[in-house]
């Protein structure tokens, strides 16, 4: 007797079918809304505003790469000139030519590294349950079904009128999904 | 016919200012280097570099487009089939007479006196003369523009025909052609270009030049798309389908392009720096002095920073607006400024290029070359529908299955 919704579902069959669903929900004026595929879907991510701006992550990766930078080169001019000068054909202690590739490889490394460790703190996984599981035959999302979601957060949510409204899209099934 | 804006009068517009740069350049230059055939042909073989490289750019991007058929050369593959096409080629092919008969003014291996006193030369020399780059200059030419007509025609019969046979001979000529690409074009830049020196050589050398072509070729591709995009038949297809995805793959493509040229100028440098050897660095010394350090340096920042920066973000590719139109003409001026870095240094007979008749000489160079180039291209851009018909079909099937 769970009380509370999540959201309320919509089946699809096929790619161009999600694709169109997903405009005619935005256009509806829905804002909370989730799709899960089983294959990535050209377009899709933008049209339900799932916009990269709208994330740090790529700031946090940028940055993160910024220092890279800076550390490597750091940690080369500190060994290199301060800690164990090394005189190497004549070439001045400071050779930054050289550095170059180091600097670059730690560029990468805490890039990498701030893209895997960001993406887990941002988007909360790993997580056990998610309220879509509860979703009917929500297993085929993984194989041949497409799935659109509105969520109950939606300030337009209204479940008679949203399970109207979803079933005018040519969806296969529509159905409530518990919290 | 009628005055309203469409594709074809926007290609008509670029063919007529085609046609007047031409005219302006040929002028200047000739006025500019009368009676100095040194400054002639130094200007001259400038302005034949860059658009050579603009051809063979294309030339691989259509090549590599065939053996891929990635969707994001769609809108655009019949722009790199018209630049780097048989015609554009033949044009190149006849430009490269007058640097034959000039060669003397250009290139060390042409100079006698300099061949008996240098043994580097002296031992090139069966290679490297007159005689043999001109005919190894007329392979190149003659396999690039067999290449380029083929590819292109089978790209036209698969219009016509839909044939999966037609379709899978230009896959295999893409892949084979991509191979034999790079082989000649390093031969070709080795020859044309890399040969001004008289001791020194790279291995990445033609690697380095063939990255700045494609690098230049999809700047200029992106620059017309997006003048265009909003004529017929562009609208249609790429708001049906290609709206997400066009600008951010052609920035991506830049993008690409910029740091594989960083990165094959760095290893050229790196290695050569860390060698330290008295005939490997000669290049380097030349651009590491005077004005043409400042114009080294600002390569680094103009040529990669700025551009690897501004395409890191998502808005820059977005859009055909003026922040991806305004890089594409940024790309293309880097490109003229690097090839003068590449080249001007090099030639023997030092002259100071930073002053006003000699700059003109290059610009009128540089101009009547491109104009002719642009008249050639918009001609052959307009022979052929600017959408493959077979990617049409393609789109709207899946846009509507």
């Amino acid at each position: 007797m769970a009380s509370t919704i999540y959201g309320m579902v919509a089946e699809f069959k096929s790619e161009s079918q999600i694709l169109n669903a997903a405009k005619k929900t935005k256009a509806e004026g829905y804002n909370r809304v989730e799709a899960y595929t089983p294959l990535p879907v050209h377009g899709l991510a933008e049209i339900i505003g799932l916009d990269i701006k709208d994330t740090l992550l790529p700031w946090i990766i940028f940055l993160a790469g910024v220092a890279g930078l800076v550390g490597g080169f750091g940690m080369e001019w500190w060994v290199s000139v301060i800690e164990y000068p090394l005189n190497v054909g004549g070439r001045p202690l400071l050779s930054w030519v050289q550095f170059i590739p180091v600097a670059y490889e730690c560029t990468i490394l805490a890039a990498a590294g701030a893209a895997v460790v960001g993406m887990f703190a941002l988007n909360g996984l790993p997580r056990p349950h998610h309220p879509i599981f509860n979703a009917k035959r929500f297993e085929r999302a993984s194989n041949d079904r497409f799935f659109l979601c509105i969520e109950a957060a939606d300030a337009k949510f209204d479940s008679k009128r949203t399970a109207a409204f979803l079933s005018t899209l040519d969806a296969l099934s529509v159905s409530e999904v518990e919290d | 016919m009628n005055s309203e804006p469409s594709l074809e009068n926007s290609i008509n517009k670029l063919q007529r200012m085609g046609g007047v740069i031409a005219v302006i350049g040929v002028i200047l230059g000739a006025v500019m280097a009368m009676g100095n055939s040194d400054q002639f042909f130094h200007a001259y073989l400038y302005g034949y570099i860059f658009w050579v490289c603009l051809t063979l750019g294309c030339l691989g991007m259509t090549f590599l487009h065939h053996a891929i058929r990635g969707r994001f050369g769609i809108p655009v593959i019949r722009i790199f089939e018209a630049g780097g096409s048989s015609v554009n080629l033949i044009l190149m092919a006849i430009l490269f007479i007058p640097i034959l008969m000039g060669s003397s003014h250009l290139y060390p291996w042409a100079n006698a006196d300099l061949v008996s006193s240098t043994e580097a030369l002296k031992y090139r020399s069966g290679f490297m003369n007159t005689g043999g780059v001109g005919l190894r200059t007329g392979i190149y030419f003659a396999m690039w523009a067999l290449g380029s007509h083929l590819i292109h025609k089978w790209s036209l019969d698969l219009d016509a025909s839909g044939s999966p046979q037609i379709a899978a001979y230009r896959t295999s000529l893409g892949c084979a052609g991509l191979v034999f690409y790079f082989l000649t074009c390093s031969f070709a830049f080795t020859d044309w270009v890399m040969s001004l020196e008289a001791n020194w050589y790279s291995t990445i050398y033609g690697a380095w030049f063939i990255t700045g072509s494609v690098l230049l070729a999809t700047a200029f591709t992106t620059l017309l798309m997006t003048r265009w995009h909003k004529h017929e038949p562009y609208r249609s297809v790429i708001d049906m389908k290609l709206d997400f995805t066009l600008w951010r793959d052609l920035g991506n493509l830049i993008l690409t392009m910029v740091m594989f040229w960083a990165y094959t100028s760095l290893s050229q440098f790196l290695i050569i720096w860390s060698g330290n050897i008295r005939e490997e660095i000669t290049f380097y010394l030349e651009r590491n002095q005077g004005a043409w350090l400042i114009v080294g340096t600002f390569l680094i920042c103009g040529q990669f920073f700025f551009p690897f920066l501004c395409l890191l973000s998502g808005k820059t590719k977005k859009s055909p607006g003026w922040r991806l139109s305004s890089l594409a003409i940024w790309i293309i001026i880097m490109r003229m400024v690097d090839i003068a870095w590449i080249i001007i240094p090099s030639y023997s007979k030092a002259h100071n290029v930073f002053s006003i008749p000699v700059l003109l000489a290059y610009a009128g160079s540089f101009l009547g070359i491109g104009g002719i180039w642009l008249v050639t291209f918009t001609t052959r851009l307009k022979s052929a529908p600017v959408l493959p018909a077979y990617a049409v079909l393609v789109e709207e099937s899946l846009g509507h299955a």
